[in-house]
């Protein structure tokens, strides 16, 4: 059944400008939210999504312009206020406090007191218990917030939200963290909260779930209103794409003719303890090989376990036909392994050091004269990288942190290409990265493996598996069950094994 | 638009990004008010005399500074001072050989810093926790080698230089901490090791999947400490020629408050030596100029610690607002 919208929009945004320090990041964007719907906020990252989102929650003050929320002019000063207004926020990094139980999260603050003034334990436990099951979530109470999953935490994050009685809620990147599996527990919830006359804002950089999920969305571009679109599902996915990118993007895949060389790298039943399985495969020159599968079903620790970082029970590793004796991500980097992890941000950069201190991180030895670092070859390193892959920045001595995610991820990619590594393993290469970003990280991808090295992805969404591999590894329980080649491969079937299927799909 | 790589900046811009640099600007101000305030301050003798205060705890600051910089602390400093005089100086008596004396020195710091980081590398012990231990330890060791009671020598005219000698009008401890410091940096802006310990406090994950050996460079920084330690004891014993076996008590903390005062960040990634050694001048100057001022010793501890939360709070607000343009 579709939602009964009503007329007066929950949400309208009136000629809202914002600047920084003189330069653009919104201008007179004026758009309406209908009551009731999923809007999808959409745009690249830079495009003033994020700046619009804390004008709403009250972070930021616009310079002009005004909100209106249920048709009366809104002045929201602070995330506080804004919940007077109805309006909560789940964030990307959650708010929860980890050694606190789930149920003490929920109230924080807000807890039920008994005559004496101390909390009152079980009514706290019991209405948790009943706020979960209103959205369809067994929730256990008692449990630590750190003992759950990113998923299980995300949940008890909208839960407590949802007690809270919100009118609109923001979601922003909500998915990044999850399984396929779990998106769809994710959807139901928003789907319950919806029919009890919930508005959701939704910003996501993933195409397939915005389809899935929205009703209505507003594209912005460098600040700019483009468009708002009032029937998603039914409007052309190139068409969205257009609006976002500002130039038809032909293929968000580049074509790759690449030929697939001999065998250079091979894996010989690896396990890691309760993780990994005996994991065999082979990697050739040129070959994108992918590493498909649910979250959770070992495709990271293999990596992990290749590159040094987890220790292996068992397993043998071998690079154009050498057996390896990796211990360390030392002695991986020296084999010419290069591994980007899932999270650029934690695992992959230091924040706070420049754009040519992270590109040479891994590579110190190739800036070295007579056993000294020489500054004159890092920046001349590092510049050569930022042309090739067209990294945006000011300058080469810019804190990582102030980039946007994809020049980010561009930097961490400049670091392995720098370290020399003849075998490249990408962890959710594009994950949080706007559209054009992405395609141009596929370029990179397709470059590395013209140059006869291998490579591996590692990628929770099916369709890039499905635009930029060679051949799919599928991976169920810590086991690869399955490797299918680029012809053969589907969606459906790549899922079909990712959930344990037995025989034969089809 | 066309890709253009912003051109280096100019000199001047350049030097104050150095870290520490910024904290000339203060021990200037300073310098200039106790010009004004005072008749003895800026007299050759009484400025030399300044340095020559600062320079044990300018060398201790030089090994805190790398300590600081992983994200660590080395609690044990101030105990590690005076054991390491004591050895130095039992060394000293034993042999007639100042060099094997100084050796000695630096040997017995570099093995209890090895001990500290040894802990903290591979049995993950807090460094707090594992330095407040040797704090204790390393100075009962040292009552207990001594008897609790002085160690002292005689004569070693050439030892006693180090410590007491000038030359060319400079004290002799102030070309110790001076060659101390440039070493440091040295080794911390332009070797590879030296860019590990900084990547090591910035974000050890990103340090160890980078292929840093997290575990050696944590145990190197330690050592290191200790080390600096030694040398400062080998200054501090020459200076006093007796080893006292409860010397350099709460030296840790003074080696501490230099290295914040010159920018290093006690969360690990950023600073650098020559801030510490200029704190280590500016607490050095606070104190002395107190004095000429005459201003009381309680008064002196409420300045210095003023200081101190001065620095840090500057800091943290200018990086604060030094945000994305």
């Amino acid at each position: 059944m579709e939602p009964q919208f009503s007329e007066t929009p929950i949400v309208e945004f009136r000629g809202i400008s914002k600047a920084f320090s003189g330069v653009k990041a919104l201008s007179d964007i004026s758009f309406k939210i209908r009551r009731g719907e999923v809007h999808c906020l959409l745009g690249e990252n830079g495009a003033g999504k994020s700046t619009l989102i804390k004008i709403l929650t009250g972070v930021l003050r616009a310079d002009s312009g005004e909100v209106l929320i249920n048709g009366q002019k809104a002045v929201v000063t602070d995330i506080r206020q804004a919940r007077q207004f109805g309006i909560g926020t789940v964030f990307q990094e959650n708010s929860l406090i980890p050694h606190m139980s789930v149920a003490e999260n929920i109230f924080l603050t807000r807890e039920p007191r008994l005559k004496n003034g101390f909390i009152d334990y079980k009514t706290m436990y019991a209405q948790s218990v009943q706020w979960g099951e209103r959205l369809g979530v067994n929730l256990d109470p008692r449990s630590k917030v750190r003992d759950l999953s990113v998923a299980e935490q995300q949940i008890v994050e909208i839960v407590k939200m949802f007690s809270q009685n919100p009118q609109i809620v923001i979601l922003d990147e909500p998915t990044s963290a999850l399984s396929d599996k779990e998106i769809v527990k994710l959807f139901d919830i928003v789907k319950r909260m919806q029919a009890q006359g919930v508005t959701f804002i939704y910003i996501s950089h993933r195409m397939e779930e915005i389809r899935e999920i929205g009703d209505s969305a507003t594209v912005l571009r460098d600040g700019q209103y483009i468009a708002s679109i009032d029937n998603l599902r039914e409007t052309d996915m190139n068409q969205i794409i257009t609006y976002i990118v500002g130039r038809p993007l032909d293929q968000v895949y580049p074509p790759r003719n690449v030929e697939i060389g001999e065998v250079m790298f091979e894996v010989q039943n690896l396990s890691v303890p309760k993780l990994v399985h005996q994991v065999s495969f082979q990697l050739h020159r040129g070959e994108v090989l992918g590493f498909s599968g649910l979250v959770g079903a070992g495709r990271t620790e293999t990596a992990k376990a290749i590159f040094g970082a987890l220790k292996k029970s068992e397993g043998q590793i071998f690079m154009e036909g050498q057996e390896l004796h990796i211990k360390s991500p030392f002695d991986a980097i020296r084999s010419g392994i290069g591994f980007l992890t899932e999270n650029r941000k934690e695992e992959g950069l230091f924040l706070e050091k420049s754009v040519s201190w992270n590109t040479v991180s891994a590579s110190l030895k190739k800036i070295k004269t007579h056993g000294f670092l020489n500054f004159q070859k890092e920046r001349t390193l590092v510049s050569e990288y930022v042309k090739t892959l067209k990294i945006k920045v000011p300058g080469i001595d810019r804190a990582v942190k102030y980039l946007s995610g994809g020049n980010q991820q561009k930097v961490v990619f400049a670091k392995w290409l720098s370290a020399g590594s003849k075998v490249y393993i990408f962890d959710e290469p594009t994950r949080g990265i706007d559209v054009g970003a992405k395609s141009e990280i596929y370029a990179i991808i397709n470059q590395l493996a013209e140059n006869g090295n291998g490579v591996i992805v590692i990628s929770s969404e099916l369709p890039e598996v499905l635009g930029v591999c060679d051949n799919i590894a599928i991976f169920h329980e810590g086991k690869l069950v399955r490797t299918l080649g680029k012809e053969e491969a589907s969606q459906e079937k790549i899922m079909y094994y990712a959930m344990g299927g037995q025989k034969e799909y089809g | 638009m066309a890709e253009q790589l912003k051109r280096e900046p100019g000199l001047f811009k350049r030097l104050s990004k150095v870290p520490g640099v910024s904290a000339l600007l203060p021990l200037l101000v300073l310098v200039i008010i106790l010009s004004l305030t005072t008749k003895t301050f800026l007299t050759p003798d009484n400025l030399m005399n300044v340095l020559r205060q600062a320079a044990i705890y300018a060398i201790m600051a030089t090994g805190m500074t790398f300590v600081l910089l992983t994200g660590g602390v080395d609690l044990s400093q101030g105990s590690v001072l005076a054991l390491c005089s004591v050895t130095c100086c039992m060394a000293l008596n034993a042999t007639g050989n100042m060099w094997i004396a100084i050796l000695v020195a630096v040997a017995t710091g570099a093995v209890i810093g090895f001990i500290n980081g040894t802990a903290v590398a591979y049995i993950k012990l807090p460094p707090f926790i594992m330095t407040l231990g040797s704090l204790y330890m390393v100075r009962g060791f040292t009552l207990y080698i001594t008897k609790s009671t002085q160690v002292s020598f005689r004569g070693q005219d050439a030892f006693r230089f180090i410590g007491q000698g000038s030359l060319l009008g400079i004290p002799f401890p102030v070309y110790v901490f001076i060659l101390v410091g440039i070493l440091a940096m040295v080794f911390l802006t332009y070797t590879a090791t030296g860019r590990n310990i900084f990547a090591v406090g910035s974000n050890r994950v990103s340090a160890q999947l980078s292929g840093v050996k997290v575990n050696k460079i944590t145990v190197l920084v330690y050592t290191l400490s200790a080390s600096c330690v030694g040398v400062a004891a080998v200054v501090y014993l020459a200076r006093l020629t007796a080893a006292q076996p409860t010397a350099g008590e709460s030296y840790e903390m003074e080696a501490i408050a230099a290295a914040v005062v010159g920018g290093t960040s006690q969360a690990g990634g950023e600073g650098g030596v020559l801030g510490s050694l200029i704190g280590a001048v500016i607490i050095a100057v606070i104190r002395n100029g107190l004095v000429l001022l005459g201003v009381g010793s309680y008064f002196t501890k409420i300045v210095v610690g003023l200081i101190i939360v001065l620095a840090v709070a500057l800091d943290v607000t200018r990086r604060r607002f030094a945000v994305n343009k």
